[in-house]
């Protein structure tokens, strides 16, 4: 029964949340901020994604309109956020292309993160050390479940692309937590 | 690189494809032949699938902070609202946590939301409810109608009706009321018997509340104010079935 009434929650929230109801979207912004959240650490960092998150759920909240409810809103609510992460990130690029030598989002989010001596890395630090476009696919893969073609249409790769950055990424996470 | 390492490489490269299937039947016995051989290769396929177990064990992330406050500043929403787990305390069926329920962890022995703190709403509810009932109502004397005590006497069955005829909610809220009490209804075995009875008791002082407002509204038909009342009492009583159906949704 629990998915059940989940789901019927659910639906009727989003119905509430299109039509302009805070309270409604307040209830789905506290169900999924945390897949959210972690979507945006893992494929960010964490001093980006809080405010990644945040805008990510305002961006759902001036698009669920255009929500036909044809897959879950979870679904829907984690691809909108992968397609943010990335364009944001493409325009923080370009932003620092323009800005060469600042210290902005790309610049921290290319550098290793800081380690304890004598620590060794946990999982989560070692997706952060792993290069952006296998880290994407990592994630997306191996944590969240996307199949090849998913990624492949997300991200604007081959399907071969996206298999073979999920190998060179597996290689250097076994590297990384063996260190 | 030696002949020997690049030979080495040429099958590492290949365990992700192993891993996850994509090998030709001929490649995938060729590399299980190397596999029998070969204990570096052994070990990076341990390796891997290691990672891989790992990262599907990942879960989701709580922010640091309630980030909602920026999110309802944008969007127009009030943010008076505090962060969830403000509200959160023991309850007294004793089961998980949204979140571990989400996660499956099932460590923690906490909801998110409080009985007690559903009792006092319930009673500010009413008493706001007969008291704005009151206000509007011509020639009532001062007498506030409706506060009404929780009646005690609020029998097993009675989990979602009582003794008091029930006016129709509004039909945008009709079929999620009628909805969320058959859930109700369904989950009433398996709950505590101490939450079945608050949940009773609360529900009768909302319809309480609610068929009070129904009369004055029915003495005053022309009363926007009492009308708008009754809606957002109505309002009020499906928030309320929520919660309870979030309750027995943990509970299952």
């Amino acid at each position: 029964m629990g998915q059940r009434v989940a789901a019927h929650f659910e639906t009727a929230d989003v119905k509430r949340a299109a039509a302009g109801d805070h309270a409604a979207f307040e209830r789905l912004y506290r169900d999924h901020v945390g897949r959210v959240y972690a979507l945006c650490v893992r494929m960010v960092d964490e001093q980006s994604a809080e405010d990644l998150t945040q805008e990510v759920f305002i961006r759902a909240w001036n698009k669920l309109g255009s929500f036909k409810g044809q897959s879950q809103f979870g679904t829907w609510l984690h691809r909108l956020a992968v397609n943010h992460i990335l364009s944001r990130r493409e325009t923080q690029r370009k932003r620092e292309a323009r800005n060469a030598g600042g210290e902005g989002l790309l610049a921290r989010m290319m550098a290793p993160p800081r380690r304890s001596p004598g620590h060794a890395l946990d999982l989560e630090q070692a997706i952060r050390r792993l290069p952006e476009r296998a880290r994407d696919v990592f994630v997306l893969y191996d944590v969240e479940g996307y199949s090849h073609d998913e990624i492949a249409g997300v991200l604007g790769v081959s399907v071969g692309t996206s298999k073979s950055q999920l190998h060179r990424a597996r290689m250097l996470m076994r590297k990384h937590l063996d260190a | 690189m030696s002949r020997k390492q690049r030979d080495h490489g040429e099958w590492t490269d290949r365990i992700s494809d192993y891993i996850d299937g994509d090998l030709a039947p001929e490649s995938r016995a060729a590399m299980e032949a190397h596999l029998a051989e070969c204990g570096a290769c052994r070990r990076a396929l341990e390796d891997v699938r290691a990672v891989i177990s790992a990262a599907g064990t990942l879960g989701e992330l709580e922010p640091p902070r309630d980030l909602w406050g920026g999110i309802a500043a944008t969007v127009g929403a009030p943010t008076a609202s505090a962060p969830i787990d403000d509200k959160v305390i023991e309850f007294p069926a004793g089961r998980t946590a949204r979140d571990d329920v989400r996660s499956g962890t099932g460590e923690a022995l906490r909801v998110a939301f409080s009985m007690p703190q559903l009792v006092a709403a319930c009673v500010a509810l009413v008493a706001a409810s007969s008291l704005a009932t009151w206000v509007a109502l011509p020639g009532q004397g001062g007498a506030p109608v409706g506060v009404a005590a929780p009646s005690a006497g609020v029998g097993p069955a009675s989990m979602v009706s009582t003794a008091v005829p029930q006016p129709p909610p509004p039909a945008a809220l009709a079929e999620e009321l009628a909805s969320l009490e058959r859930t109700l209804v369904e989950a009433r075995e398996v709950l505590d018997p101490n939450t079945v009875r608050i949940l009773e008791r609360n529900l009768s002082v909302i319809e309480q509340a609610i068929e009070d407002s129904r009369q004055a509204l029915a003495q005053d038909p022309e009363n926007e104010f009492l009308a708008a009342h009754l809606e957002r009492v109505y309002e009020r009583k499906l928030s309320y079935l929520r919660e309870a159906a979030r309750v027995a949704e943990w509970s299952t």
